[in-house]
């Protein structure tokens, strides 16, 4: 028994021992192999830049990105559209803080919308794109020269949309054109406001000719889509032309703003592009909606999306106009944080024809193309009108699907009209104006007739016409700098523009971290 | 430390590792200690004496950081966190909310890194280990796709709510730079070392027992409910004192109609929201075998309750032990235990917002009206909200001990899954219904192998040689829907009614390689000396940088035996000292592989996650969570301990003093950047933050008469301060949204404004710190702290002849926080146009019940933002003292009245206890405790309830 015993313990302890051993051995020479565990949610440099696909979705993210800086706190109407705009804000005093231009107040939502890093986000990606993606080309072959061409073009030329719309915003910024992706974040001082749009009409002036009117073809299909696909969904020619003539606009460069604005007008047939009537522009699965049918999506000249799909993958709740101007009956919302008041909307549209505001002939009702609810105090604002996919029935779930849309043909239309009498050309204005004027069951007028030949006149009418055509689309504010500059009939205003009031100051987290930046002198 | 309570202590671990035992150097290897059971048989042996009234031996009163758990286990505890909680020297434990089953925090001698919100609580919590089974903890990476981390996706349960405390045979609480070093880069925060009864330690005559409680929990205060002219009358002031108009331009549309009845009618929310919960314990064990195999078979069923909204927390658990000794020299240890818990969550407004990430209109609050709020409730009825954990862990251990040879292997393993379906009906929320799932589950697998090897030069030189090696392999995972409006509250799931769904899959991995060696020298019964090396391998780490190497040393001097052999007066006195370097775990995998990219960056404030731009998937660097520099490698932590413990008066006194400091280096860090690369952050290791402070245990046996009154006294208390000693690259300040670290200032301080009163005109003024006349964030100081400086607890044990009694004292002392209800609070200008989860109102906010009403009052229209809640207004000092638990027990000897089991031990014991009975604070928010992890109070965790139990322990 006992002998049992002791070998049973000497077979345990031998294979215990070697069990051991071996362990420590195998440990030793697998160690790092049983450590190296790529991490699920993220790409090494190494794993990023290889397929077809890696092009894709770096070139999304920048559009994704350029999405998030003007939908964040709803930059783009903040900016756009409130600051001394049409729209009364009912009870939040962040928002009545920017209607009266008390961009400094204390606050979360002023902080953030002064925070420019969402657009040097979409700066960034774009210029780690530029100088990465060319290394796909050996690695894939799938992924064409051509393919690459268009993409580093949308990418150079976003980065130029994300610069010109900075300017508006902070005037002098920070131009930055390299991707410094070392982890170096050198601090960049401002850039005169010249420098950079300059810099901005030099990049877009270069891919202007690699940038296509329609992307790939039914037989050479570009990430394996149709061309109708894409249309209204990606940074095409014409966006580079309205983007370049708004930019020269911005300067006063009005001679450019003609020449660019013919060319939009002329070709605007390449990428389906025409005047949106005012049903199509309205109702919620109109031109607004991301997913917008085919006959009408290419009018969007240059839109960010956020498609709701049958999935719901990126309408939101945050980010869209509707956030804050629906509410009953459309959602289930008592009251919209901001609206046109019924005095605004009686000034602004004086013409009762107008379909977009006006009486109805046959009803003798509001027409609701842009408001509904005029029987109540406080009106709706539903020009832009996407819940969900803008087919929902009960207005519950309100996650929007509307696109961001930065300009249309309306919108180059009127911008060329401005043009031309601000280049005395006050005669051929009239035809532009009008165009516009017509679709919205508005009379023809005539520079002689109603305008006296008075290129004042007609100036401001043209800026009234946008103000009523493009109202809830971000333009008013800018709209009213560049009247201002040709018009110089509010010395207030003129007094801003003057010293720099017009900008928006500098998050306090944006001068703390880098030692070459000080606050803009008006808000100092 | 409730140690001389029970006088019954036996394992003593001081800076040393080891212990002798007959003259042989014996490891105290933890995983498996021979002598270790026969201990904690007297252990057990002693906890009857104890309830039994019989005079505790002298000899077993010694001071550590052991917790016993015999007075503990009378009370409704379930979690780990209720046990240490004010009972060990050091520990600090935060129970923030009544609710039952939520996530409580234990911190083991302060902080190394900021707690700034919930997610950061994970990275400061201790390891817990079960017989020496590592727990897998929750990876706060779930937070990462959500909006707010108000609750973690899934149950939120609270893991180590899910253990058998009825099985406990002791706590332990690991400090010792040398012990940690031993458990490795785990155990780096400190560790918590449970020992449950596994059949070889439970007493040989004792077959079956039977654990039975039940109790109710209530409100432990009166309710002071408000209705909407309160609030009107409140706002009403504002206006007032400035002349200012006050009507509906002013004022929310619930106040419009003053004749409505829901708003300005009875405020009789209370009795439907609060209420008596029934609780109760139930537990049964079976043992069996001899010497050389036994087993143990333990099943119980526990249901906890709050004293609100009918929240709740129901577990049920079985275990299986098994020991085996086939060979005189081999013993093989089973354990298998399994476990599943419920929770019904609270209906906190707040709570399923945060779930759903989607506001509906707020302007509307709920109304104080009782029957408004019951019509609300019963739309309840329809919803699912199923919260449900399944533990399954265990190990087998085999370990070979011959003469100086002692080897074996562990297979330890640790898995639980989290579950939690939510379907809220339409009529909940603007006619959108929603329903989520959530399937999550942590998994750890560790194999370990050791070998020692003892040798004496002499009777007066011995030495032994050890090596340890291990291998952890940890997985969490989890699979995530929601989704929104569905066509009708029939479906209650996702597989119909054509509900829009966003999916989200995500898993974290890591492995972690140990070994470790070990050498010990002891020199006849004074000295012992002590060094081990660790070589670590951790995936976390980027690859260049992932092995690292780190010593550790410890000596032990025994003074009594040195000088003192002959001395009545002193029993004991040792001077210990010990110092280690540990390397630290990281929270996150994406530090390794540097600088990555992501997808999921395309959102925006306020706005979840996005992953797809017109519906491709992108992937861009991580421009919202930072980016992550190449060069980043471990953490590690240096730690000095000096001990000092003695026992007096033939061990009627004990007392323990630790000095230690805690430098926990090269940690990491977001460090914000120049925004003009899109990134707000950057992470960089290079913070080194070092906290120092002292522990000390003080017990004693105040009255000893053998057949009369016996006091058994103890106190614990701990001093901890911490520092931030450095940032990255030099930095020497680094703020965090509203939280700011300066370099020589503590890391748990709030960054405040400091108020001066009012101007004439009623806008807020506050100090200009930098005179340059204008009041911006340059003017905000670092103020209070979140942390108590001062935590302890008193424990005091009484017996007279069968009876005994026990109460429970304990306190933190120094820390402080913000008001930030009261912020809200004032600042309705503000709050009332917001679509914020800030803005709500629930129901239990119609009351007046624990407020303070003596801010200054400024102008409503005022531009400065004068309540604004980053200002000391709102700072207040949470020091407080709680009784905690009053119990009193009997105790029948049964065996006594049958002679036939005469020798069989029988004994029933009886007792009733009370919790949370009273607290003595000066915060105005009412309970001091109910602060948010981050030192922020909100008002919105329920009250740790008032709760009476009765209950009886039966053994035969």
């Amino acid at each position: 028994m006992k002998t049992i015993h002791n070998r049973w313990q000497r077979l345990l302890a031998y294979t215990m021992g070697g069990f051991l051993f071996c362990s420590t051995a195998l440990s030793l020479l697998s160690c790092n192999k049983v450590l190296d565990i790529d991490p699920y949610h993220a790409a090494s440099e190494e794993q990023q830049w290889n397929k077809i696909e890696d092009a894709r979705s770096a070139l999304m993210g920048i559009y994704g990105l350029t999405r998030a800086a003007l939908a964040e706190n709803n930059r783009h109407w903040v900016c756009g559209d409130l600051r001394e705009g049409d729209f009364t804000v009912r009870n939040r005093t962040d928002l009545k803080a920017v209607v009266t231009n008390n961009l400094k107040k204390s606050d979360a939502l002023l902080q953030s919308v002064s925070n420019w890093k969402g657009f040097y986000a979409a700066i960034n990606a774009a210029a780690i794109f530029i100088e990465k993606a060319p290394q796909i080309l050996d690695k894939d072959r799938s992924y064409a020269e051509s393919t690459l061409k268009y993409d580093v073009a949308q990418a150079r030329a976003l980065r130029a949309f994300n610069y010109f719309y900075m300017v508006r915003i902070w005037g002098d910024v920070p131009l930055i054109t390299q991707s410094y992706d070392n982890g170096s974040f050198r601090e960049f001082g401002k850039s005169p406001a010249k420098t950079v749009l300059n810099y901005a009409k030099g990049e877009l002036r270069e891919v202007i000719d690699q940038l296509p009117y329609q992307f790939g073809t039914t037989e050479s299909q570009y990430y394996s889509q149709n061309p109708q696909y894409w249309q209204g969904m990606l940074f095409n020619k014409l966006s580079a032309y309205a983007l370049l003539a708004h930019i020269a606009a911005w300067e006063g460069n009005y001679a450019d703003v003609e020449t660019y604005t013919q060319f939009i007008l002329d070709n605007a047939a390449q990428i389906k592009a025409t005047f949106t009537d005012i049903e199509s522009l309205t109702e919620p699965t109109g031109l607004f909606n991301s997913e917008t049918g085919l006959e009408i999506r290419g009018s969007k000249i240059f839109a960010l999306n956020f498609p709701f799909s049958t999935r719901g993958a990126e309408a939101t709740q945050s980010g869209h106009l509707e956030q804050w101007t629906l509410a009953y009956p459309l959602v289930q919302k008592t009251y919209p944080d901001i609206y046109v008041s019924k005095d605004s909307l009686y000034t602004i549209f004086k013409d009762m024809d107008d379909l977009r505001f006006g009486i109805d002939t046959a009803s003798h009702l509001y027409r609701t193309n842009y408001v509904t609810n005029m029987n109540a105090e406080i009106p709706v604002f539903k020009k832009i009108n996407v819940i969900q996919n803008g087919s929902s029935k009960d207005g519950d779930y309100a996650v929007f699907g509307s696109a961001i849309v930065f300009t249309r043909l309306e919108e180059i239309s009127l911008l060329r009209a401005e043009a031309l009498v601000a280049l005395n050309r006050g005669a051929e204005a009239m035809d532009p104006y009008n165009d516009v004027r017509l679709t919205r069951g508005l009379g023809q007028q005539s520079y002689k007739k109603d305008f006296g030949q008075d290129d004042q006149k007609l100036l401001n009418a043209i800026f009234e016409e946008r103000r009523k055509e493009l109202m809830g689309e971000g333009w008013r504010w800018y709209d009213q700098i560049r009247r201002q500059k040709i018009l110089q009939d509010n010395p207030t205003l003129l007094a801003l523009i003057q010293n720099g009031g017009i900008y928006w100051p500098l998050a306090q987290e944006v001068l703390n971290n880098n030692t070459q930046l000080s606050q803009n002198d008006y808000w100092k | 430390m409730t140690l001389a309570l029970t006088g019954a202590h036996l394992r003593v671990y001081s800076s040393a590792m080891y212990h002798t035992n007959k003259g042989r150097l014996k490891w105290a290897s933890d995983t498996l200690d021979r002598d270790s059971i026969a201990e904690q048989r007297k252990l057990a042996a002693a906890a009857k004496e104890m309830r039994q009234g019989h005079q505790i031996s002298q000899q077993s009163l010694r001071s550590n950081d052991t917790i016993f758990v015999q007075d503990l286990e009378k009370s409704p505890y379930i979690s780990v966190q209720q046990y240490l909680k004010g009972n060990a020297a050091g520990v600090y434990v935060q129970e923030n909310n009544g609710e039952p089953g939520t996530v409580q925090s234990m911190t083991i001698r302060g902080i190394a890194t900021p707690i700034f919100s919930n997610k950061d609580v994970p990275a400061v919590q201790p390891a817990v280990y079960v017989n020496g089974l590592p727990l897998i903890a929750n990876h706060p990476f779930t937070y990462d796709i959500k909006q707010y981390d108000i609750n973690p996706l899934g149950t939120g349960n609270n893991l180590f709510a899910g253990l058998d405390m009825n099985n406990v045979v002791s706590i332990e609480v690991i400090k010792n730079p040398a012990r940690l070093a031993q458990l490795g880069p785990l155990a780096t925060n400190g560790a918590i070392w449970i020992t449950t009864n596994d059949a070889s330690n439970v007493e040989s005559d004792q077959r079956i027992s039977l654990n039975v409680a039940s109790g109710i929990v209530m409100p432990t205060q009166t309710i002071h409910p408000t209705n909407a002219s309160y609030e009107w009358a409140f706002r009403k002031q504002f206006y007032d004192a400035y002349n200012l108009p006050f009507d509906s331009q002013q004022l929310p549309t619930y106040f419009q109609d003053a004749s409505d009845p829901h708003y300005f009618g009875s405020a009789n929310w209370p009795d439907a929201y609060y209420g008596m919960g029934q609780q109760y314990n139930a537990d049964a064990s079976i043992r069996g075998g001899g010497h050389i195999a036994n087993f143990l078979f333990k099943a119980g069923s526990t249901r906890n309750a709050g004293a609100a909204d009918q929240t709740s927390y129901m577990k049920n658990n079985i275990s299986f032990f098994v020991n085996m000794r086939p060979l005189e020299a081999l013993q093989m240890k089973a354990m298998i235990y399994g476990a599943t818990a419920s929770r019904n969550r609270n209906r906190n407004l707040r709570d399923r917002y945060a779930e759903t990430e989607y506001f509906p209109d707020l302007s509307a609050p709920m109304a104080p009206n009782g029957d408004a709020y019951r019509n609300y409730l019963s739309l309840y009825n329809e919803t699912d909200d199923r919260n449900n954990t399944n533990y399954i862990n265990g190990y087998i251990k085999l370990d070979y001990l011959k003469k100086k040879f002692n080897f074996g292997a562990n297979l330890l393993f640790d898995y639980n899954i989290d579950i939690r379906h939510v379907f809220w009906p339409s009529t909940l929320m603007e006619s959108v219904s929603f329903v989520s799932d959530f399937s999550g589950y942590n998994r750890r697998v560790v194999t370990e192998g050791y070998g020692s090897y003892a040798f004496d030069l002499n009777q007066e030189h011995q030495f032994n040689l050890r090596w340890d090696g291990a291998y952890y392999a940890d997985l969490h995972h989890y699979n995530y829907t929601k989704a929104y409006d569905g066509t009708s509250d029939k479906y209650k799931t996702t597989k119909s009614g054509s509900y829009k769904t966003y999916n989200y899959i995500d898993k974290e991995q890591a492995a972690l390689l140990t070994s470790s060696l070990q050498v010990a020298y002891q020199y006849q019964d004074l000295l012992t000396l002590t060094a081990l090396l660790r070589y670590d391998g951790y995936s976390k780490v980027q690859s260049d940088r992932r092995w690292l190497f780190t010593p550790s040393f410890a000596a032990k001097w025994n003074v009594k035996n040195q000088w003192l052999r002959e001395s009545e007066q002193v029993s004991d006195l040792s001077l210990g000292v010990s110092w280690a370097r540990i390397g630290k775990m990281l929270g996150y995998d994406r530090f390794s592989v540097g600088p990555a990219y992501t997808s999921g960056n395309l959102n925006w404030e306020g706005q979840p996650a996005i992953p797809s731009y017109n519906l491709f998937a992108t992937f861009t660097r991580p421009y919202g969570t930072g980016w992550s520099a190449y060069d980043i490698g471990w953490p590690y932590a240096d730690k000095l301990n000096i001990d000092l413990n003695g026992s007096f008066f033939s061990n009627r006194l004990a007392m323990a003093l630790s000095l230690y400091q805690n430098d926990d280096r090269d940690m990491i860090i977001p460090l914000a950047v120049p925004q003009e690369f899109g990134y707000e952050y950057q992470y960089l290791t290079g913070m080194d933050v070092s906290n120092s402070g002292a522990d000390l245990t003080v017990s004693g046996i105040i009255l000893a008469h053998k057949k009369g009154l016996q006091w058994h006294s103890s106190l614990n208390l701990n001093y901890n301060q911490n520092e931030l000693k450095a940032l990255p690259n030099g930095q020497t300040d680094l703020t965090f949204g509203d939280r700011k670290l300066q370099v020589g200032q503590s890391i748990d301080q709030f960054w405040l404004y400091e108020n001066q009163g009012i101007t004439t005109n009623g806008d807020a003024q506050w100090a200009d710190v930098n005179h340059d006349s204008q009041i911006n964030e340059q003017d905000k100081v670092l103020k209070g702290h979140t942390m108590p400086r001062f935590t302890g607890g008193l424990n005091n044990h009484f017996t007279y002849k069968k009876f005994d009694f026990n109460f429970q004292l304990f306190f933190a002392l120094g820390h402080d926080a913000l008001n930030v209800r009261d912020a809200r609070r004032y600042d309705f200008t503000t709050m009332d146009g917001q679509q914020s989860l800030d803005a709500l109102r629930e129901i239990y906010t119609w009351q007046s019940t624990n407020q303070r009403n003596d801010y200054p009052i400024y102008n409503p229209t005022s531009e400065t933002h004068p309540y604004r809640q980053d200002q000391d207004l709102f700072l207040e000092g949470l020091s407080y003292l709680k009784l905690r638990s009053v119990s009193m027990g009997y105790h029948w000897d049964i065996s006594r009245l049958g002679k036939k089991q005469a020798k069989e031990a029988k004994d029933l014991y009886v007792y009733g206890v009370a919790n949370n009975l009273w607290t003595l604070s000066s915060f105005s928010g009412g309970d001091p405790e109910l602060v948010d992890f981050n030192g922020y109070y909100t008002g919105y965790n329920q009250y740790l309830p008032f709760s009476l139990s009765v209950g009886l322990k039966y053994n035969f």
